[in-house]
């Protein structure tokens, strides 16, 4: 039977193990404090079960609040406060948990590791620094009511108290959190298993010899505790948020021992002020610590998630590539035998209309070809991959073959083709079928824009050691609001319709940039648009030796 | 089948659409799926006089097929022709020391120029 969920125990006595628990070790976690005390015998100068409480209120719910409250009023009932005051202090010492572990937990998205910022400056200023005055106040209160107090230490009392907790709190919690919370589990590889031992025994070592076995008077400035910043530094980075929150309480509790036994950087002061002196030092380490950790924790998250991300992205586009590599090569075997049968086809049929039918067929599959083409191209513009092969070439020879690529369109539509060559006698650098795809995509866009009977010219020269071909157009123009829109990807006009994928001047731009070159269009003088092109790389025809 | 061309591609129909054609124009054709049957009707039917090769098949690619080719003395004379879909395929024939390539969809009329170059029809 199991007997969180059987209905026979209330619910409240399901929870009477875990009170009890907590009541017990905050007796004792009291009873050693109180070895340590200094002021007053009820407030010591670090109370190790305020960080009990709230760490314990955090993990596992306010509800265990009878806990804090029974451990608080047996640990003072046993140092011998009366029952009535010993009942207040418990109060106070309760409402410190309670109103701590509330406002923590009401953040939204609160880590009990403390691993973030905001925790952790909510972690300091509420539940450690603001939630202890309800103690420290009705707690020293009490004890005046009671009598336990000298009038004129009631304000050393107070401070001792609030400072006490506040310490217990910054001290204990953390560490309490961070090896109760569930984490992923984590191999450490043997690199890091190694330099956590070292850590741990270097912080062990540094922390016995400067607050026990040095004497800062012999020793001077080794022994000041300020050394020990660097490997807290290691820990908070290395390994946070464990290793950053156990480096504290190995350090706490070497510099209470020490200065409680006068050994160490505080020997030569009274206790109370080598406990003072601790204090400071351990609350301003603690805090550091704790916003350290957070923030390098913070940063390690925020590099963990772009990096995932980015793996994504690169994931996404390989597939894209890969899918799109697989589906244009499995499209092209149906395609061969739709192409090949209708070339066949064309080539005996007598009958007109099934010849004109056939024809429509060998289009089709044509446009279909291109328009995987296209998508290749596109896809390896579109991850910098287009792979051009550079060598010198006539730019006439190019421009006269594209001209005459666009002669069966340009005769369909009824436009003249006219091409304006330079003479021979210079060489561009350039891949000479990307460059002639460009041409011809150039060349097909303007004929398609022109009206009937208007001419398209073509012409190459050459400007400032680059290669500039032009292509003209009578057409509509490019209205202002599209202008800068027509070399991207699937850009289609508002006029432009039929067939394309709007990859055409997408491609054109990649093939030229591949080049080192640009491409831009410019209303033409007469009407019309002229398409431009600037290639790099103008040579001189080297005189043939035949 | 000696004498035929021998066309040696897994797609169905991309196989029959190149025989056919190519049987429209007078030649006479061997068909097979893969490498491995290509050898197959080698050893049955005789030496072609070209083979029109695809390259990515399985149980036996074309790389396979050509390597296999090159121990039989025979087929020494036997031009090779890479078609394939790859758009990268005419630097694999390069390297495989085919005798031209072409890549898919394959336009009649290049298909018969090439084919007229290495025999007329029987």
């Amino acid at each position: 039977v199991n007997l969180r969920h059987s209905r026979l125990i209330p619910v409240p006595l399901q929870r009477l193990p875990g009170i009890l628990v907590l009541a017990g070790v905050y007796v004792a976690l009291a009873r050693l404090g109180l070895m340590i005390d200094a002021v007053s015998g009820f407030a010591t100068l670090i109370w190790a079960p305020s960080g009990l409480a709230l760490a314990v209120l955090l993990r596992f719910g306010p509800v265990l609040w009878p806990g804090v409250f029974l451990g608080a009023l047996a640990a003072n009932a046993i140092t011998g406060a009366p029952l009535p005051v010993a009942l207040a202090i418990a109060v106070g010492n309760t409402s410190e948990a309670l109103a701590g572990a509330y406002g923590l937990r009401r953040l939204r998205g609160f880590d009990p590791e403390l691993v973030q910022l905001r925790d952790v400056l909510m972690f300091v200023g509420f539940a450690a620094l603001a939630a202890t005055l309800i103690a420290a106040t009705v707690g020293t209160t009490a004890l005046a009511a009671g009598g336990l107090l000298e009038p004129d230490g009631f304000a050393a009392t107070w401070r001792a108290w609030w400072i006490g907790d506040a310490l217990g709190i910054l001290l204990v919690t953390p560490a309490l959190l961070v090896w109760t919370t569930p984490r992923h589990p984590e191999r450490l590889s043997r690199g890091r298993m190694a330099e956590a031992a070292a850590l741990g025994l270097i912080l062990v070592l540094l922390s016995l010899a400067v607050f026990w076995f040095l004497d800062p008077l012999e020793s001077t400035g080794f022994s000041q505790p300020i050394s020990l910043v660097p490997v807290l530094l290691w820990a908070a980075l290395r390994f946070p948020p464990r290793g950053g929150a156990t480096a504290i309480l190995v350090v706490a509790v070497a510099a209470i021992a020490g200065a409680v036994l006068g050994r160490g950087p505080y020997a030569d002061q009274e206790l109370y002020n080598r406990l003072e002196l601790m204090q400071a030092f351990l609350g301003i380490v603690a805090v550091t610590m704790l916003i350290l950790v957070a923030i390098v924790t913070e940063r390690q998250q925020v590099a963990g998630e772009r990096e995932a991300a980015l793996r994504r992205a690169e994931e996404a586009v390989r597939l894209r590539d890969e899918t799109l590599a697989v589906v244009s090569h499995d499209l092209r075997n149906p395609l061969n035998a739709v192409s090949l049968t209708a070339n066949s086809l064309a080539k005996r049929a007598g009958d007109a209309a099934l010849k004109r039918q056939v024809e429509l067929i060998e289009r089709a599959a044509a446009r279909m070809t291109r328009l995987i083409q296209d998508l290749l191209d596109s896809a390896a513009i579109a991850v910098g991959r287009l792979a051009i092969v550079r060598a010198l070439y006539d730019p006439r020879d190019i421009v006269l073959e594209a001209v005459e690529t666009g002669r069966a369109l340009a005769a369909e539509r009824d436009v003249e083709l006219v091409a304006a060559c330079p003479p021979r006698g210079w060489r561009s650098r350039c891949d000479r079928e990307r460059m002639l795809q460009v041409l011809s995509n150039l060349i097909s866009n303007a004929i398609k824009a022109s009206p009937e009977g208007a001419n398209v010219s073509v012409t190459a020269s050459v400007e400032n050691d680059e290669t500039v071909l032009a292509v003209r157009d009578r057409g509509p123009g490019i209205p202002p609001d599209e202008g800068a829109h027509v070399f991207e990807r699937y850009w289609r006009g508002a006029g432009q319709q039929g067939e394309g994928a709007g990859l055409g001047l997408y491609i054109a731009r990649g093939i030229v940039e591949a080049h080192d070159g640009r491409i831009w269009h410019t209303p033409a003088d007469g009407g019309g648009v002229v398409f431009l092109i600037a290639v790099p790389g103008v040579y001189p025809a080297r005189r043939s030796r035949a | 089948v000696s004498g035929a061309v021998l066309v040696i591609d897994d797609d169905p129909e991309s196989r029959e659409a190149l025989a056919v054609a190519l049987e429209m124009e007078g030649y006479r054709v061997a068909r097979a799926g893969h490498g491995r049957e290509a050898l197959n009707v080698i050893a049955r039917d005789g030496i072609p006089r070209l083979v029109l090769l695809d390259l990515k098949m399985p149980v036996m690619d074309g790389h396979s097929f050509v390597a296999a080719v090159r121990r039989l003395p025979r087929m020494a004379g036997v031009p090779i022709v890479v078609i394939a879909a790859d758009p990268l395929a005419p630097t694999a024939a390069h390297r495989l020391g085919a005798a031209g390539c072409l890549v898919k969809p394959v336009a009649l009329s290049e298909l018969l120029a090439l084919v007229a170059g290495f025999s007329e029809p029987a």
